[in-house]
């Protein structure tokens, strides 16, 4: 497994260790993660990728703390998360985990921007300060015009954009996004990425991407690649450079 | 979550759901409006018939009688002590002896009641013809049943008026001071009033002549207390003192508890119907939080955790049934009111006296509010449980 060189200056942001993940009980049960140990770093573009059924996307939901794990700890910002309650793991990730979805997920009755300052209202905010707040999130993503719309009324990149809004509106340190740009193509895929970048540069957040679309590894600071619940391996920026035209030929890659 | 922000979510998804929410708030309201216009009706007709029962003077009026006339005896010494009893305003003593009245060429076997005016105004005596008699004087006030006894015919009784009639009573030895034996008084006395009776004959006649003639002890006396709530406290006095009391209290509680009963039996009819309504609201929010998974699992993965989900869900409910209870209370009200209305103009057409068939004590007003708030909570509480359990893998999975 190759090292990070990098984790040797940085302190990680996200930390696991040891992490199995078990689906089912007795003889029915599947381990789907068996034993991940894997440090995220600050302000940088990780990317997870692997193909379907590898276990990428149960291991981004044990990050955020939407999987309970058996075995193994998951410590975000020096705080082990994985031995909290759910609701103790809920109020959590709400202070410090945006996430975003394949599909955007709505409360359907609440329009653009009051489904943007959900997460703020869930942190007991005061509601003009969260619809501020939630305007202001907009405009990062470009997205203000459409506050007062219903969600569903809106194309599936609007949609994913506003999801992005949502995720930064609590300002949290770590923003994690399963398959964004699934769903879209690749014009808005990009815009989605571009994102992610300048969120990265100017807000200093840490995103993690879980994708199998390979030809986005090229603006990753780091790619972990998943296979059948292992770790394969994780690849620097300077490792990933001339690699990343050849992975992005593998069938089902861009 | 701040209740302010779960109240708005809350609202919001009642209002996407508008002909849902409508039926809902619909069946809460027609179950509630069916209590409140049955029981309004049990609280009207109640009243009603305490109201001709009873004036309101009457509830204030508590009678009294010597349970031994030789232990304690009922005199103007002991009215005195009566009359000395906080709020008790007035003591008027009667004297029940039996005898005969000579009037029109025959006569027949009478119970003369001795009393003054004052007496006979507290007893609520409605006279037919003429006034009551003056203390002083020699009226007395017969009742339409000796007219009859004695062969005056119908259309005479108002000219009877007037008249002289004789009667002699058999006062008996207890009545009198001690030492005295039993004695027949006589005495011809002028009718003044006739009371309309068609029980037995009586006549009311001052109890000064009777006190005159040597009468010291009284039968019984009405005593009149300043306010209804004070009558329990004066008679637990009087009580106290060894005479027993007795007052239309006593009928009205009754009345009181066969209403009470009648109440129960037209507020269940009603209940089924809010029974049938809880069901639907039952299966509303059942259906919605279904519906709702997906938001469920996006609130509980942005961070909200299972008390807010739970307070979520069990403010819909509890909106849906004081919403629908509001309205059903204001309905059923609203109803009763109209129906006062028509049966009113129907009495006035007719040319009988305004009546009032539906009472809705505010008391029982907030009392239903309140029930349907719990019905609204008992109800929404297994849903909204449901809904707090959702784990959110599975519901932002669940197509």
């Amino acid at each position: 497994m190759a090292q990070p060189h990098a984790g040797k200056t940085k302190h990680d942001i996200i930390h696991l260790k040891d992490v199995k993940k078990t689906y089912g009980t007795g003889e029915q049960a599947t381990e789907i993660l068996h034993g991940i140990n894997l440090s995220i770093y600050p302000q940088e573009f990780t990317i997870i990728y692997g193909p379907s059924g590898s276990g990428k996307s149960t291991l981004l939901n044990t990050i955020i703390g939407l999987e309970e794990i058996r075995e193994g700890t998951v410590t975000i910002r020096g705080s082990v998360i994985s031995n909290q309650d759910e609701d103790t793991r809920a109020r959590f990730r709400n202070r410090n985990i945006g996430v975003v979805y394949q599909s955007p997920f709505w409360v359907k009755t609440l329009n653009v921007l009051d489904n943007v300052a959900l997460p703020l209202l869930i942190h007991d905010e005061e509601g003009n300060a969260a619809k501020r707040k939630a305007l202001e999130a907009l405009s990062h993503v470009g997205m203000e015009g459409f506050a007062k719309k219903s969600p569903m009324t809106l194309s599936g990149g609007q949609q994913q954009k506003v999801n992005i809004a949502r995720a930064l509106v609590c300002d949290p340190a770590i923003i994690v996004a399963d398959e964004p740009t699934g769903n879209l193509d690749s014009v808005s895929a990009n815009d989605i990425i571009q994102l992610f970048l300048w969120f990265i540069t100017n807000f200093h957040k840490s995103v993690i991407m879980v994708t199998h679309e390979l030809s986005f590894l090229r603006y990753a600071d780091r790619a972990v690649s998943i296979h059948d619940g292992y770790v394969e391996s994780v690849l620097t920026k300077d490792m990933l450079t001339g690699v990343v035209d050849n992975l992005a030929r593998v069938p089902g890659g861009a | 979550m701040r209740s302010q922000a779960l109240f708005k979510i809350a609202f919001k998804s009642l209002l996407g759901k508008k002909l849902r929410s409508t039926l809902t708030v619909g069946g809460v309201m027609v179950g509630i409006a069916a209590i409140v216009f049955l029981v309004s009706l049990a609280y009207g007709i109640q009243n009603l018939i305490i109201e001709q029962a009873t004036g309101l003077e009457a509830l204030k009026i508590v009678d009294i009688a010597s349970v031994n006339n030789k232990v304690l005896k009922l005199d103007s010494n002991s009215m005195g002590q009566l009359k000395a009893i906080p709020h008790v305003s007035k003591v008027e003593p009667l004297v029940n002896i039996p005898g005969q009245l000579s009037f029109a060429g025959s006569s027949t076997d009478i119970v003369s009641f001795g009393a003054s005016a004052e007496y006979v105004r507290l007893a609520e005596i409605a006279l037919k013809y003429g006034d009551i008699f003056n203390d002083n004087d020699n009226g007395i006030i017969v009742n339409t049943t000796i007219l009859k006894l004695v062969g005056v015919a119908e259309e005479d009784y108002e000219s009877s008026l007037g008249k002289e009639a004789t009667i002699s009573l058999v006062v008996s030895q207890e009545m009198l001071a001690d030492g005295e034996e039993t004695k027949v008084v006589e005495e011809t006395l002028r009718i003044v009033g006739v009371v309309e009776d068609s029980e037995n004959p009586y006549i009311f006649l001052p109890v000064r002549i009777l006190e005159n003639n040597g009468v010291v002890n009284y039968s019984q006396a009405k005593a009149q207390v300043d306010a209804k709530e004070n009558v329990a406290n004066a008679r637990q006095i009087i009580e106290s003192i060894g005479f027993k009391t007795n007052s239309v209290a006593d009928t009205v509680a009754q009345i009181d508890q066969v209403f009470t009963i009648f109440r129960v039996i037209l507020a269940s009819f009603g209940a089924i119907a809010l029974i049938v309504a809880a069901l639907g609201m039952f299966n509303t929010l059942t259906v919605s939080l279904l519906e709702r998974t997906r938001e469920v699992g996006l609130m509980k993965a942005l961070g909200a955790r299972r008390r807010e989900v739970f307070s979520l869900f069990l403010i819909e409910s509890l909106l849906i049934s004081g919403m629908g209870g509001s309205l059903g209370i204001a309905l059923g009200f609203g109803l009763g009111q109209i129906f006062n209305y028509v049966i009113n103009r129907l009495a006035q057409a007719t040319g009988n006296d305004m009546v009032v068939i539906f009472s809705t004590p505010y008391v029982f007003v907030i009392g239903i509010f309140v029930f349907a708030l719990v019905v609204g909570f008992l109800t929404g509480i297994y849903p909204s449980q449901r809904a707090g359990r959702i784990n959110p893998l599975d519901a932002l999975r669940y197509e």
